[in-house]
């Protein structure tokens, strides 16, 4: 284990397991063991789910490894089997949508019932509508709903496919083109995934920022973290 | 600022992700560079950005790992099985072998999954110790009151013994007939009756409960004896020469048995283990 004697890639690593290293893929999962649990543990809302989504994917990855043509990083394919069985796992759920009056204490009410993480709480924005409103200016949003939800009940608010774009590009911080093989979608897809998520988080999420550190300015060039 | 347009926080996030083009796009810019509230809105889209990157990352739950872990090792005796020469023939030692909550499915199609007792045995416990290598031995409970499996690993090759587990792990699907090499210490232990009802949903549930009791191989309530040579041959086969940290005489899903553990995984096998025929019911990870 000295620098002189380098750790295998991942790709060298999925080799010899193909080849029939059997503790090979053990150490491949090793490695990524806690980025992939917070990419399923993100995308399901659910420690259980989690798992089994978890384990679904390792063992569809352990049998599908010869199948690997190396087009993309070892990585990437590991997330994308583990982003699919975590929606999977989440279509097959029994539905739990939940609709929302929009009373901020029916919300916490409602999330502190749903210990198993639903993934589709129907929350409407508070404001609804799209594109440019006319009229008086609205309330600052992040002041309009009262709810002090952290990270993880916020995330359950959103649908399953704008999450799993959030929790890759903004809480991973993978780049967008590596995000769009992961969830084999368009950058654009993804970038608008991640825009409606965010904007649908906003007055969740917006009071958890520190000092003011972002810049007043709109660019569109700095939108995206790709 | 009455009467002025407002776009809203889908069509700024939009804007700020590039997704929005021509003379929208303009009307936008030039619009926020002149709304207080609207340049408070893009400052706190940017804000969701920062609050979901600041979130900490959660680490595997050791439970998490060791399972996956454990599922993984299952898959790897599957292929070893399914690789074999020989065709397996059906048995009805695979309840439980795939270690998975209670109400969770098989990992997949199990039709190469039967396998011989004496053979799932013997690369379970093989299978044990390779994961060990890069996972097990250094991931262990701490509540256990008896030696880890490091220790217990560590005791067994320390004694000299030349059926090193690694020598098994080897190629674990031909050693399906091993016995105690003659020249290797017989590892010590003593047989419990907790009188533990172990059931097939909650096994894993038990044995760590059992394995976290406090002198069990001390001045234990139950009854405590030391085992046959019939069944010390078939406890080491399975451990692969391992001293186990529990051998309990008890009954599962109502029928005598004897259920034997490691600190990362327990066999149960029925009365008349043998190590040439370990009657394998069912197998866990820890």
């Amino acid at each position: 284990m000295g620098p002189e004697v380098p750790e295998p890639s991942d790709a060298e690593l999925l080799r010899r397991h193909v080849a029939g290293d059997a503790a090979a893929f053990g150490l491949l999962f090793q490695r990524h063991k806690d980025r992939l649990w917070a990419v399923a543990l993100r995308t399901t809302c659910d420690p259980d789910d989690a798992a089994d989504a978890l384990q679904e994917a390792m063992i569809s990855a352990f049998r599908r490894a010869k199948d690997f043509r190396g087009d993309s990083a070892v990585t990437t394919w590991l997330h994308r089997i583990v982003v699919n069985a975590s929606l999977d796992r989440l279509r097959r759920r029994p539905a739990r949508s939940v609709s929302w009056s929009g009373d901020p204490e029916a919300l916490e009410s409602m999330l502190a019932q749903d210990t198993s993480g639903g993934p589709s709480l129907a929350v409407p924005s508070p404001r609804a509508g799209a594109g440019l409103l006319p009229g008086a200016p609205p309330a600052d949003p992040a002041d309009s709903v009262e709810t002090r939800l952290d990270v993880a009940a916020a995330l359950r608010l959103l649908p399953a496919e704008q999450r799993a774009a959030l929790v890759l590009v903004d809480m991973l911080g993978y780049p967008v083109a590596e995000v769009a093989m992961i969830l084999a979608v368009s950058e654009g897809t993804v970038k608008s995934r991640c825009a409606r998520g965010r904007a649908r988080l906003l007055p969740y999420l917006a009071h958890l920022r520190g000092n003011q550190t972002t810049a007043a300015t709109v660019q569109p060039e700095q939108g995206g973290r790709s | 600022m009455t009467g002025q347009w407002h776009p809203d926080e889908t069509a700024l996030a939009e804007y700020r992700e590039g997704l929005t083009g021509g003379r929208r796009a303009r009307r936008l810019a030039a619009h926020v560079a002149s709304c207080d509230h609207c340049a408070s809105v893009n400052d706190q889209l940017a804000a969701v950005t920062t609050a979901l990157a600041s979130a900490p990352d959660p680490a595997m739950p050791d439970s998490v790992e060791r399972r996956i872990m454990a599922a993984l090792a299952t898959e790897a005796l599957a292929t070893e099985a399914s690789l074999a020469p020989e065709a397996p023939h059906e048995t009805e030692a695979t309840h439980g072998t795939a270690p998975r909550r209670p109400s969770g499915k098989r990992p997949g199609p199990g039709g190469h999954r039967w396998l011989r007792p004496a053979m799932l045995a013997s690369a379970a416990a093989a299978c044990l110790v390779l994961f060990g290598g890069v996972y097990g031995i250094t991931h262990l409970s701490s509540g256990s009151s008896s030696s880890s499996a490091a220790s217990s690993a560590a005791g067994s090759a320390a004694a000299g013994s030349e059926s090193s587990p690694l020598a098994g792990a080897q190629a674990p699907a031909t050693n399906t007939h091993l016995e105690p090499a003659e020249s290797a210490p017989r590892a010590t232990f003593t047989v419990t009756a907790s009188g533990t009802s172990y059931q097939p949903s909650t096994l894993a549930e038990q044995v760590r409960a059992q394995l976290a009791k406090p002198n069990k191989t001390g001045a234990a309530p139950s009854e405590e004896a030391a085992p046959s040579a019939q069944l010390t041959g078939c406890v080491l086969h399975l451990t692969g020469q391992v001293r186990p940290s529990l051998v309990d005489r008890a009954t599962y899903e109502g029928k005598p048995a004897y259920v034997i553990a490691v600190p990362n995984w327990a066999w149960v096998v029925g009365t008349g283990c043998t190590a040439s025929n370990p009657e394998l019911i069912a197998s866990v990870g820890l």
